[in-house]
């Protein structure tokens, strides 16, 4: 009887002696689960150009992933530039035209992203926006 | 003494069967590691960006301030730019310019971090009406 209370106490203990860790934990979790975004990352490497730019306030709507060798990825799926533009034509003919935010790397060709913004104005969509990277 | 065990005992026993904390602690530690990996803290930044209407042709228009991008260098109004920092030049040159709009063109093998750089070095001086001018297609 004695002991079976020893030893109870004993884990109860043991229990509370891990209470802190717990805090932490809880800390790390909540932290992680307020200050990261959980994003879908497209199929390729993408490391937007390194500029200070205001910061993004509301997600968007469309991702464009653009890779270093002109690779697209539209929501965070390949896809060709034939499809792309089809896609965009599409979004754009609704109602309310969705936000559009391209991520591109910094060291694909300027002209490329150039030539997409110019496509997407053409087909209707309003000013895009370019993803840099904080420094 | 007799009397007084029960009530010791009885809200640890209590208290141990209500909760107990390693299963709680190996569900928190999976959250925890679900949420590192899955989740990103990249600070991001947003760069709106025009295209100049009509800007395809090669005869610059004179109510605008036009740089070009080259691979070694930049040329402003079609004079090379020695280097160093183009905004004052910029800047000089939209005091006489009656449109104020400033048109970027980027050569073949200029990279998109530079023409950023380069809108947000002009952004940074106040100068905001910046619109970029495709490549003509090939």
């Amino acid at each position: 009887m004695g002991l079976g209370l020893d030893t109870r106490r004993k884990e109860r203990d043991g229990e509370a002696a891990v209470l802190p860790l717990i805090n932490i934990v809880f800390l790390l979790l909540a932290f992680f689960i307020i200050a990261g975004q959980l994003t879908r990352l497209p199929p390729f490497e993408v490391n937007p150009p390194a500029v200070a730019a205001d910061p993004i306030d509301t997600p968007p709507e469309v991702k464009i992933h653009i890779a270093r060798d002109g690779t697209l990825a539209i929501n965070a799926r390949l896809t060709s530039r034939a499809r792309l533009e089809r896609r965009l034509a599409e979004m754009v003919g609704r109602e309310a035209t969705p936000r559009i935010q391209i991520v591109a790397d910094g060291e694909v060709d300027a002209n490329t992203v150039i030539t997409l913004l110019k496509r997407m104005s053409a087909a209707g969509a309003e000013a895009a926006e370019l993803t840099t990277r904080q420094p | 003494m007799t009397a007084s065990t029960p009530s010791i005992r009885a809200p640890v026993s209590r208290s141990a069967r209500l909760i107990r904390l390693t299963p709680l602690i190996d569900v928190i530690f999976i959250l925890l590691i679900f949420f590192m990996l899955a989740s990103t803290l990249e600070d991001h930044g947003r760069v709106p960006l025009g295209i100049a209407e009509g800007g395809a042709s090669s005869a610059a228009p004179t109510d605008r301030v036009h740089i070009d991008l080259l691979p070694e260098g930049v040329r402003i109004d079609g004079e090379a730019f020695p280097g160093g920092n183009i905004v004052e030049s910029v800047r000089q040159r939209l005091r006489e310019t009656p449109g104020g709009l400033v048109t970027i063109r980027a050569r073949e093998g200029v990279g998109l971090e530079r023409l950023l750089r380069t809108t947000a070095d002009l952004r940074g001086a106040g100068i905001d009406d910046i619109a970029l001018i495709p490549a003509p297609e090939r």
